[in-house]
């Protein structure tokens, strides 16, 4: 097995703000694995990194077994191709129709004159293959709905359609479940995490929701202050552990004063 | 699995509205292209290609073509300003501050009245005592009826509108003032009213419960929090006012237009001065009205 | 309270000084209320006469000399309103290719990140040219336009049509750039995360998501253009306006109430339709911004 992702003291900084500090990690092909910590621990920045729109400020960083930083323009674009990102605000394109919004998951493999031409006039196969994957993960009667027009979970699930039509090596979804009530939470994790081993891709997750990702995870990556502070199996993780990850640091704490 | 998807294709919301509109539009386009004349109609394009260049010969300024020498123009721009440029563009911009001030003075009462939801016998659904049937129809009809009346102060073409006052009331400033302020009033009552209507509701429903009135609610707590977005548009409408005063002296006042209108087929260069000169103020007022919109955002 | 509500402050002011330039301007301009009034005998009565004429517009010619077989005054003036929709149709299909052009320079939103020095300066200055070349075309009214257009070319409809097109395409361009730019750019940046060029959001995702308010926005200038095509009979083109201004030198009042409310219904009826429009695309922003 090779590694999806390899990370060597890894650092990103906003001004003097510290967000991911000297991160060493490595995360091999077909896991599954999730990254917990309070707000502000750099969950975020580090999906970032990961999908190479942030850039390390020190170390160093590969990504399907590619060195980010000496990769030009057009190669970099054509390996952010192979990597599916969920943002936590899904980045849809509201007044586009699902299936509109799901053919872009191809956009960087295909050019732009074939894109504009897909989202008038999508192709049989195309439309056919969409259709299917709608189904997949449960709106297959949204296929031809505006987005607008639909609920915080089915846009969930239109984002989650569009990256697997972008067949990715390796998915990562921010907060994938940041807006939807805990069933449905629930609901959409176990999706997401069957798919990847359906599918075989590699499958990474930022979550607030300790019990989910305990409960669908093989692997939890602890972060906090933007420091790796626990990383194994869920059960390895103790109680202790977890009073730290997220217990209030003092300028934290809301004072009534 | 493919009848599937052509049923949802076929069974997907259909919105005639807009099918018919966008038909219409198509409709009205070629036809617009299929049965006018072409641009070179009766005369070759040869003739008309030499007219043009005639034509641009004479927007050289008069000295400036006799002796060659650009440096001839800086006393014959000088005289035209103060043979009347200046006035005129004092006239202009006079001419569109009154207009607007006018209409906007004009709009404010009528907005507490216009809004769809303040004017409504239960304002924001607040239950508000029985009412007298005959307060519950004023109130109920109040509304669509300014909101109607805008519509139509809008319609108004602000340059027929002066052109029919003049001939009433004379050569002088108020038919400028007044047209403009007409079609003003009703794109300001417009753009105020969306204002009014999409700012937040919870100040005023606190105003109404704690028995303001709706008056005193617009006033207390629409106007101030609205403020800044009212004066984006107040600014935005006073620098087309300035656009459309100029153009409007060519009905015979003394605004640019009139200069231009006077200066057209015997001074093309006086003209072309007088039009440069308008579109500076423009191009001025336009970035001033931009810096002061981009401040209040 | 926090401090967008209830609190005056600062805003008095500026409504006062607001009005007390209204009276200084009124003093500049030499407008009293007496101004209102009209200034002599004759002009007391034709006032009398016009606004008279405002509740019974024409149903025939006032005009003796209206050969029999001319047809009646209401078909002359549905054909002078096709004519004035006929300006603004051809006017506006020009502009808005035109706008769409230079409002794709007028946007940065497609520009590519990271980019080369030159690439950036060269992308920039497109940005401000074509920027300053759109507040250049729409500084000069139509009416102007179209007198330039008329004297260097001579008179034709097509003349009519491009002189309503240059400053239309102007602001049209400006607002179309502004609209792309303000939309929000998270599927933008989603898509480029999974490999699109920066172009090509522009293309698929910025555009549509602009979509409704380019086109309601539209259709506003298109009812503006309506107006512009009436007022531009007073150059000589013929539209409804040449008709008003033919009608009120005989001074025919009756006749120009009838085609001015011909025209008034006309834009309204196309306001209401826009109004229909917004609803539908679920578009706020179509407003008279400008
Ligand atoms: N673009 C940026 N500019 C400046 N600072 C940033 C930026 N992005 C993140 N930060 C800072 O980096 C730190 C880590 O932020 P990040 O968004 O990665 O946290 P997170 O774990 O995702 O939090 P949350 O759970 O609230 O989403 C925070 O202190 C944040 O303020
Ligand atoms: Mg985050």
């Amino acid at each position: 097995m090779s590694s999806a992702f390899e990370l060597n003291g890894v650092t990103c900084r906003f001004g003097d703000l510290v967000a991911i500090d000297e991160v060493s990690l490595s995360i091999e092909e077909g896991e599954q694995v999730a990254f917990i910590g309070p707000s502000g621990s750099g969950k975020t920045t580090l999906i970032r990194l990961l999908n190479t729109t942030a850039v390390p400020n020190d170390g160093s960083l590969s990504v399907l077994g590619n060195a980010i930083a000496d990769q030009s323009v057009e190669s970099l674009r054509v390996l952010r191709s192979r990597v599916g990102t969920m943002p936590q605000h899904l980045g849809l394109v509201e007044n586009l129709t699902a299936i509109q919004n799901v053919i872009l998951g191809r956009g960087g493999q295909r050019s732009t004159l074939r894109s504009i031409r897909d989202l008038l006039v999508p192709s049989r196969g195309d439309t056919e293959k969409i259709h299917q994957l709608l189904e997949r993960v449960g709106i297959e009667e949204k296929l031809f709905t505006t987005v607008s027009k639909l609920s915080g979970g089915q846009k969930q699930r239109v984002a989650i359609a569009r990256a697997l039509f972008q067949e990715p090596e390796i998915l990562l979804a921010d907060e994938p479940v940041s807006a939807v009530d805990p069933a449905r939470a629930r609901d959409t994790v176990r999706l997401l995490a069957e798919l990847s081993r359906e599918l075989g891709f590699t499958l990474c997750v930022s979550l607030h929701h300790l019990e989910l990702a305990k409960e669908f995870f093989p692997r939890l990556i602890g972060l906090r202050h933007g420091r790796v502070v626990f990383d194994g199996a869920p059960d390895l993780l103790k109680d202790q552990q977890l009073e730290s990850l997220y217990e209030l640091t003092a300028d934290e704490m809301m004072t009534d004063a | 699995m493919s009848e599937r998807v052509d049923e949802l294709r076929r069974s997907r919301e259909k919105n005639w509205f807009l099918r018919v509109s966008a038909l219409l539009v198509l409709l009205g386009i070629l036809w617009a292209w299929l049965t006018s004349q072409p641009l070179l109609g009766r005369l070759s394009a040869e003739r008309r290609w030499l007219n043009f260049q005639n034509f641009a010969g004479e927007l050289i300024p008069s000295p400036v073509r006799k002796s060659g020498q650009w440096s001839e123009a800086g006393p014959w721009v000088g005289e035209l300003l103060h043979e009347g440029g200046l006035a005129a563009l004092w006239t202009t911009l006079g001419v569109a501050t009154a207009a607007i001030i006018l209409s906007a003075v004009c709009v404010i009462p009528l907005l507490t009245l216009a809004s769809r939801e303040l004017s409504r016998p239960n304002p924001f659904g607040l239950w508000s005592g029985r009412m007298k049937w005959i307060e519950s129809v004023f109130r109920s009809g109040i509304g669509a009826g300014i909101r109607f009346a805008f519509v139509l102060a809008r319609a108004v073409p602000e340059y027929i509108v002066a052109f029919l006052l003049i001939s009433l009331l004379g050569l002088q400033v108020w038919p400028l003032v007044l047209a403009l302020a007409i079609h003003n009033f009703g794109i300001l009552g417009r753009l105020w009213g969306e204002v009014a209507e999409n700012s937040e509701t919870a100040p005023p429903i606190h105003g109404l419960g704690c028995g303001q009135s709706r008056s005193v609610v617009f006033i207390s707590r629409l106007f101030p929090a609205d403020f800044n977005r009212l004066l984006i548009y107040f600014f935005y409408r006073w620098e087309t006012c300035v656009k459309d005063a100029t153009v409007l002296g060519m009905l015979g006042l003394l605004t640019l237009g009139k200069l231009i209108a006077l200066s057209k087929g015997f001074f093309w260069d006086k003209m072309f001065f007088y039009i440069l000169l308008g579109s500076s103020v423009i191009l001025l007022g336009d970035l001033f009205s931009t810096f002061l919109r981009r401040k209040l955002r | 309270m926090n401090s967008t509500s209830g609190k005056w402050g600062r805003r008095r002011w500026i409504v006062l000084g607001i009005v007390i330039l209204f009276f200084l301007c009124a003093k500049s301009l030499g407008l009293t209320p007496a101004g209102l009034i009209p200034p002599d005998e004759t002009r007391w009565e034709r006032a009398g006469a016009f606004f008279k004429a405002a509740l019974s517009p024409a149903m025939d010619y006032q005009d003796e000399n209206v050969p029999e077989d001319a047809p009646p005054i209401w078909l002359k003036g549905l054909y002078g309103l096709l004519l004035t929709l006929k300006f603004a149709f051809g006017g506006m299909s020009l502009a808005i290719p035109l706008a769409l052009i230079m409002g794709f320079f007028g946007s940065s939103s497609w520009w590519p990140e990271p980019r080369g020095r030159i690439l950036d300066l060269f992308l920039r200055g497109a940005f401000f040219g074509f920027r300053f070349l759109m507040s250049l075309l729409r500084s000069i009214h139509e009416l102007i336009w179209a007198l330039l257009i008329l004297s260097a070319f001579g008179l034709s409809p097509l003349a009519g049509m491009v002189a309503l097109a240059l400053p239309f395409s102007g602001t049209l361009g400006k607002v179309f750039s502004e609209l792309i730019d303000e939309e929000s750019r998270d599927a933008s940046t989603a898509l480029k995360a999974i490999g699109h060029r920066p172009l090509q959001t522009f293309f698929v995702a910025m555009l549509p998501a602009a979509l409704p308010n380019l086109i309601t926005y539209s259709f506003y200038r298109f009812e503006c253009a309506l107006r512009s095509s009436a007022v531009l009979g007073f150059v000589g083109i013929e539209t409804i306006g040449l008709y008003i201004e033919l009608s009120h030198e005989e001074f025919y009042y009756n006749e120009v109430w009838t085609y001015f409310y011909l025209l008034l219904a006309l834009i309204v009826l196309v306001d209401f339709w826009g109004a229909g429009l917004r609803v539908r695309l679920n578009s706020f922003k179509g407003g008279c911004e400008a």
